[in-house]
């Protein structure tokens, strides 16, 4: 009985789980910050990859493929390239002087792989002798060749009944997570769904997706079921109906394991509910559903397939319960419903991830633990923190840093520490006390120019060397070196002003600038002029959602474009439809008539490229513009220019194509890792997703913000024109001088009249 | 502004100020503004380094860093005051026209009585000043010459220790003697009650001249002194003061023992009487110095005679004089020869006791709230008296170092490049600014030598004041010795720890340099301010060493064109190359002669108003360059006071020799001078230290 009842268990469990495997393969650089060039130096060297397994994914197998070259002055005994996964060694690659380029392909055993984040280590030991190596000789060194190198993961979804905890395995930024979603309203429904929750739900999802673009799709439901016609012999029963009813048929291309997502008021989304799911709406409200799949004979009419449901008894519900959506934790939510009660949702803000201008923060409050380096080697540790996107100091001000870090004893000749922040060095300290130290509140005064709006980045630079004997062949390990930076730690910021240099494209990459700012309480739209043009403008809010690293509530979608825009504001158009308006004020137009900055029409331009053999994309300031009758083409292109359409000073971004088929496609090339690293200046053109056409400042920068208060307002002014206050202390000087000696004269004459 | 922009407007700021300042030095039209500009320019910058000091670098971790940087600060704002306010005292230092007594009739003359009072000086000193008083050219019958005796009161005379009773008593009988010899009165009192003050102050009442001159017993005038002098008092009835330099005759010890530069240097009061007290007599400020002035009695009356609160009775009266409204006036001519003290001892008792006093002044009268002074007024006696606080920031800055290099407390928190931005900018201002005002009659790191040979000392009597302000007494200020061997000051102990102690942290410094590679910025900073105090205390060891002077009267250059003549009748034309009181030295026109032993000197006096014959004892001959040395011989009183007419009754003289070393140096010149004189001195020091100690042995084996 037992037996039987265990079986019919498992039966049951089949019957709810579906099994579909997926080939994924990555170039192993995806998985790098850095050069796609992995060198490993020295007696020995290590590199770790962190490779991400999106949740509910199961590893059938997984392989990578090496591509390397060591030095043909190694020998081959002794040196070695281990392959690690999550620290156990899956391969050793003999590194063999007499065949130097390698190609070899690695398995990684199904069961080391966790979901999450995986280590992928490359830990070399490289010998040209038997004895006495000398530990940086330069020919000690081996290559990987990221780029050429693949990993190819099979992997397996283990899906069950969904949940909202599951949300977190359909997007995340590892393998086998979904890289597209299709959100779905329903026609007649209320116009807000569209406009304020349809980017709210699509931020929610790319959130999850971190750092990986999200694709996002639109499509919009008929409320009324049209039975498609059904294979020879069947015919339309109550039962069939009804399943076809409750099935994902309003999705043109359901995939059975991809999640798409069903927007709208409980009011519009009825006749695609379930009745029990339905009558529980009460209120803002989040689901995961599967839907059945309708057979007919052989084939499929629509595919099983999973929807998240967000919805609510109006549209401003619906709103709260996209906006919950973005900031709640799957984790804490194993059913696969969530109701919100009316009056607590209203509650829900969002605050961002910035830290606060004039405070002092440890370490440990800006989420980093205790930071620790053992043996002989050069690490490199980065403590990165956001700021404001208009944060802006005066020159003069700085940054304290105070650090409380140590280091043991017995480090050798060479060690140091180096400190720089954003790339700049700013601080370097020897480790040369033989008795190890410790310091505490070590107190650094870095200029705050170093520091920038949106992520910044400090680097712990330590190199540890083992002490030299000054006998031959009588290496120390540097197995007891220690470096400890503890995460007590602080950074002290100063007190910053809200001001931005605008446009600027760079700062719209790196910060969602001026859709993300700390107010973001300001409305912010953006505006299609075709419907077909939504799935772009949607994954371009998901987009600045991940860039900000919250969810932006103010951005809507308008379609068409009105008189008057938001301050800030994003338009997607063919050249056709945009209007003249926005051209008069900007060297350049996308309109039907293009007026072009040709680069050649900067005098400098050839010049400036001579000398400085600039061979990057980098903004040029651009005057002139040619008028001509022509085309985009396949070209996609992004202006930003101050609004002319806004009450208030803003800017206005405006991405054309020629098509709006088009849109889509260039707006996920736009969003893609590797161009949008590249957005600089106002004027950016682009018809792939590898490198801009041309990225250019054409139109002259302004100020938008104000510093916060007089005192900062002065020493702000001053610091943007620094021989203002000397002219100022002339002009008082001379004034006095010439008043002074008024005075002094008269003085002297009432004296000399006594004489 | 960053840092690098700070450095280019500050350095910009600094080529203005040099521009400024050199063009300020031509004589034109325009001369005043870029004065007034480069001094404008200068306390811009030093303001704003004590802004940034205030705002920027005052934070620490711990209690006694914090507490040292303090003091520190404080000490530099004391600092930036007191050179802000002396700007200001100095920005127009006025200079008075020639007013003599040809202009008025003999008998509308007011009537002038010379008071010298005196308390233990040697008779002869006295004798010089009182028949020099004589010489004066005014009416006989307006002219009265008291010798006002201190040192033969009743009280003295009587008092229990009868040695000195005896030689009281003595002293009295003689100098009334002296009195009756040379035509002057003795004045003496019962009690010896405050001192200077009281002294002067019975006299007063015991004469009646309109005017009252006030010359010490050591200061010898000149016989125009009445006529640069008393016109200002005619002109201007509300005048109750007439002051004039001090012309210091000898060098003071630190030019005697350090620069052996006194013909060729500024004097320490040259400085003083050339520039400040005429800065304070453009704001109606400049006051009494003791001697050397001509007051009026009835304003004198009114404030009862001299003040005697403290111990300053001289800046005290002309405080309050003009606090009733009442000017004074800076005749800048030297007609009083005095003597400076020749130890160091002497010395550092009379800095003293000026500290003292005029910081009792400060306490007592708070000039800073003073009814009836004007604000500039305030200003300058405040820049006066606050100048003698100095000992206070000196020692913060001799210190400060050590307790960075040594003890490792933080007294300054800013980088080099801050440093170099702001810093070393109000350095170069201040001394940019100091060169301006005072480049002629003061040369570089003299102030901060003699700050330092007097701090410690001063440090304690101005606490004693601070303590309890009336508790500091008059000490008379001893003068006219001779020192007959080389020795070492006593004071010598306090500047060998002071060496010792900025030695060691030299040796901690450069230790902290090489093992502390986080702070080596402000090390190298420190280090270098440490090295510099170290060479201003090394220098001291100069001073230090009391040299031998065996020479009664300090002789003074002079050019005259003299005659000697032999008994016989010969003749030999010549130059006089210096004098004084006790002899001459003369370049003969002649060489290969032979001159008789003795011969009579032949020149014009120009106080005497004839050729005056003095007889002279020869004492060398050099046959090869015509030069002789000889010995005036005080045949008579005549002869006396022919030689003292010659020698010490023109004030020209006087004028041209102050003129001769007034001169401006190059920082870099004042730096090597300093260099150049500082460490012979050490091994000086050494080598009679060795010799007392040997010398003490032996004598305890003897």
């Amino acid at each position: 009985m037992k037996t039987i009842l265990t079986g019919a268990l498992v039966a049951l469990l089949l019957a709810f789980t579906a099994h579909a495997q997926q080939t994924s393969e990555a170039r192993l650089s995806s998985f790098y910050p850095g050069d796609s060039t992995l060198r490993l130096q020295g007696k020995q060297a290590t590199a770790t990859l962190s490779v991400p397994l999106a949740a509910g994914q199961t590893v059938q197998s997984a392989t990578i493929s090496i591509d390397a070259v060591n030095s043909k002055a190694l020998i081959k005994s002794r040196s070695i390239l281990n392959v690690r996964f999550n620290n156990a060694t899956i391969g050793q690659i003999h590194l063999d002087p007499e065949r130097p380029a390698i190609n070899s392909q690695v398995n990684i055993p199904a069961s080391l792989w966790r979901a999450g984040f995986n280590n992928l280590t490359f830990a070399v030991s490289q010998h040209y002798a038997n004895q006495c190596v000398d530990g940086g000789a330069p020919e000690l060194w081996s290559e990987i060749n990221l780029y050429n190198s693949m990993l190819s993961v099979k992997t397996e979804s283990a899906q069950t009944v969904p949940v909202l905890q599951d949300l977190s395995g359909y997007f995340s930024p590892g393998i086998g997570a979904q890289q597209t979603v299709t959100l779905v309203t329903v026609e007649d429904d209320d116009k807000d769904v569209f406009t304020h929750s349809l980017p709210g739900v699509a931020q929610a999802l790319a959130l999850r997706n971190q750092y990986k673009p999200l694709s996002v799709s639109y499509q919009q439901a008929d409320k009324q079921v049209s039975f498609p016609d059904l294979s020879e012999n069947e015919q339309w029963n109550d039962a069939l109906k009804q399943r076809y009813r409750e099935s994902s048929w309003y999705i043109s291309d359901a995939k059975p394991h991809q999640l798409h997502v069903l927007i709208g008021t409980n009011t519009a989304l009825e006749p695609f509910l379930s009745k029990a799911l339905y009558q529980r709406i009460s209120g803002p409200f989040i689901a995961m559903d599967q839907t059945p799949a309708v057979n007919s004979g052989q084939s499929t009419i629509v595919a099983k397939a999973t929807r998240l449901i967000v919805t609510g008894e109006t549209a401003e519900q619906v709103r709260q319960a996209a906006l919950t959506l973005g900031v709640m934790d799957d984790a804490l939510n194993p059913g696969a419903a969530l109701a919100m009660r009316v009056n607590d949702s209203s509650l829900v803000t969002v605050s961002d991830r910035s830290l606060r201008p004039g405070q002092e923060y440890t370490f440990a409050q800006i989420g980093h633990s205790d930071i620790v380096m053992r043996g002989e080697d050069s690490f490199s540790q980065p403590l990165t923190f956001y700021l404001p996107a208009d944060f802006y100091v005066p020159e003069n001000a700085s940054v304290s840093l105070n650090l409380d870090f140590g280091y043991g004893a017995a480090f050798g000749p060479g060690s140091m520490m180096n400190i720089l922040v954003n790339g700049e060095l700013v601080h370097g300290l020897t480790l040369a006390n033989p008795n190890g130290e410790f310091f505490r509140n070590y107190e650094l005064e870095i200029p705050a120019r170093h520091l920038r709006g949106g992520i910044n980045r400090i680097d712990f630079d330590v190199v540890m060397r083992a002490p030299v004997t000054g006998q031959a062949c009588d290496d120390i390990s540097g197995s007891h070196l220690i470096f400890q930076l503890r995460n007590s730690s602080a950074i002290a910021l100063p007190e910053a002003g809200q001001v931005a240099t605008q446009p600027d494209l760079a700062l719209f990459r790196d910060t969602a600038f001026p859709f993300a700012r700390g107010d973001n309480t300001m409305p912010v739209s953006i505006y299609v002029n075709d419907k077909g043009m939504t799935g772009a403008a949607l994954t371009l809010a998901a987009k600045l959602a991940q860039v900000a690293g919250v969810p932006l509530p103010a951005i809507s979608i308008e379609q068409g474009l009105q008189e008057n825009l938001t301050d800030n504001a994003i338009i997607l158009s063919t050249p056709d439809a945009l209007p003249e308006r926005f051209a008069t004020d900007y060297s350049t137009s996308l309109t039907a008539t293009k007026r072009w900055p040709y680069r050649l029409q900067n005098e400098l331009h050839n010049r400036i490229r001579k000398v400085a053999d600039d061979k990057n994309h980098a903004p040029l300031l651009t005057k002139g513009a040619t008028t001509q009758q022509s085309g985009l083409e396949n070209m996609a292109v992004l202006i930003a220019e101050k609004n002319p359409a806004a009450e208030n000073t803003g800017n206005v971004y405006i991405i054309a194509t020629q098509t709006p088929e088009l849109m889509a496609a260039r707006i996920n090339e736009l969003v893609s890792l590797s161009l949008w690293g590249q957005l600089a200046g106002d004027f950016f053109s682009w018809q792939d997703a590898q490198e801009p056409l041309l990225a250019m400042q054409v139109a002259e920068q302004f100020e938008i913000g104000e510093a916060g208060n007089s005192w900062l307002s002065l020493r702000m002014w001053l610091s943007n024109n620094p021989w203002y206050w000397l002219v100022v202390v002339a002009l008082i000087v001379i004034i006095s001088t010439f008043i002074a000696v008024l005075l002094l004269r008269r003085r002297n004459k009432a004296m000399t009249e006594q004489w | 502004m960053d840092s690098a922009g700070q450095i280019v407007a500050s350095y910009s700021l600094i080529m203005l100020i040099h521009i400024s300042a050199r063009e300020a030095t031509h004589f034109h039209r325009y001369r005043h503004y870029f004065r007034l500009f480069a001094l404008l320019v200068g306390l811009a910058l030093t303001v704003r380094y004590l802004l940034w000091r205030g705002l920027y670098t005052l934070g620490t971790a711990d209690v006694i860093s914090l507490i040292a940087m303090w003091m520190l600060f404080l000490a530099e704002i004391y600092a930036g005051i007191t050179h802000i306010i002396s700007c200001l005292v100095n920005v127009s230092p006025l200079t008075r026209p020639e007013k003599t007594l040809a202009e008025y009739p003999p008998a509308s003359l007011p009537t002038v009585d010379i008071l010298v009072p005196s308390y233990n000086e040697p008779q002869d000193i006295v004798e010089v000043t009182l028949r020099a008083a004589r010489q004066m050219h005014y009416p006989a019958d307006k002219l009265r010459v008291y010798l006002l005796d201190d040192g033969g009161t009743l009280q003295k005379r009587t008092q229990n220790d009868e040695v000195a009773a005896q030689a009281a008593i003595h002293r009295a009988k003689a100098l009334k003697a002296l009195c009756r010899r040379v035509g002057a009165g003795y004045i003496s009192r019962d009690k010896n009650e405050r001192a200077k003050a009281g002294n002067v102050n019975h006299a007063l009442g015991e004469t009646q001249g309109d005017l009252v001159v006030i010359l010490d017993a050591d200061h010898v005038p000149t016989a125009d002194f009445l006529n640069y002098t008393v016109p200002w008092m005619i002109s201007n009835p509300k005048t109750f003061l007439v002051q004039t330099p001090h012309f210091m005759a000898n060098p003071d010890p630190v030019e005697r023992n350090y620069f052996s530069a006194f013909t060729r240097m500024p004097s320490e009061n040259d400085m003083f009487y050339g520039t400040i007290q005429r800065g304070l007599d453009f704001w109606n400020a400049s006051f009494f110095c003791g001697s050397a002035a001509v007051l009026r009695r009835s304003h004198l009356a009114q404030v009862e005679g001299l003040s005697g609160q403290s111990v300053t009775e001289d800046a005290e009266t002309a405080f309050d004089l003009h606090a009733l409204g009442y000017e004074s006036v800076y005749v800048n001519r030297p007609m009083v020869s005095g003597l400076a003290p020749e130890t160091l001892d002497a010395f550092i008792q009379q800095r003293m006791r000026w500290a003292q006093g005029m910081t009792q002044i400060l306490l007592l009268k708070k000039p800073h709230n003073a009814q009836g002074l004007s604000w500039f007024q305030r200003f300058g006696y405040l820049s006066s008296i606050l100048f003698w606080l100095f000992p206070f920031a000196r020692i913060v800055f001799l210190f400060m170092p050590l307790a960075y290099l040594v003890f490792g407390l933080q007294i300054y928190r800013a980088s080099l490049i801050e440093i170099i931005a702001f810093t070393l900018p109000h350095v170069i201002a201040t001394y940019q600014l100091s060169t301006l005002l005072f480049g002629r009659t003061r040369w570089p790191l003299v102030s901060e030598l003699y700050e330092i040979l007097q701090c410690v000392f001063t440090f304690r009597a101005l606490l004693k004041v601070f303590r309890n302000r009336t508790a500091p007494s008059f000490i008379v200020t001893p003068k006219g010795k001779s020192l007959e061997k080389s020795f070492i000051s006593p004071l010598s102990g306090v500047f060998y720890a002071l060496i010792a102690l900025t030695l060691a942290g030299t040796v901690a410094g450069l230790e902290k340099l090489v093992s502390d590679t986080l702070t080596r910025d402000l090390t190298i900073v420190v280090l270098f301010w440490n090295v510099f105090n170290l060479v201003l205390l090394v220098s001291v060891l100069g001073v230090l060493i009391e040299r031998r002077q065996v020479r009664e009267q300090s002789r003074l250059p002079a050019s005259d064109e003299v005659t000697l003549q032999g008994e016989d009748g010969r003749a030999w034309v010549g130059q006089v190359s210096d004098m004084s009181l006790g002899g001459a030295r003369v370049r003969l026109q002649a060489k290969w002669q032979q001159l008789p032993e003795h011969v009579s000197l032949i020149s014009w006096s120009a106080s005497a108003g004839r050729n005056v014959v003095l007889p002279c004892k020869l004492l060398f001959y050099d046959p090869s360059t015509g030069m002789v040395r000889f010995r005036f011989i005080r045949e008579s009183d005549k002869i006396w006071d022919d030689i003292i007419a010659y020698t010490m009754g023109d004030s020209r003289r006087w004028q041209s020799f102050q003129r001769r070393r007034m001169r401006p140096v190059s920082y870099w010149y004042g730096f090597t001078h300093v260099l150049n004189v500082s460490f012979r001195p050490v091994l000086q020091h050494g080598w009679m230290q060795l010799k007392r100690i040997w010398a003490q042995e032996k004598a305890v084996k003897e």
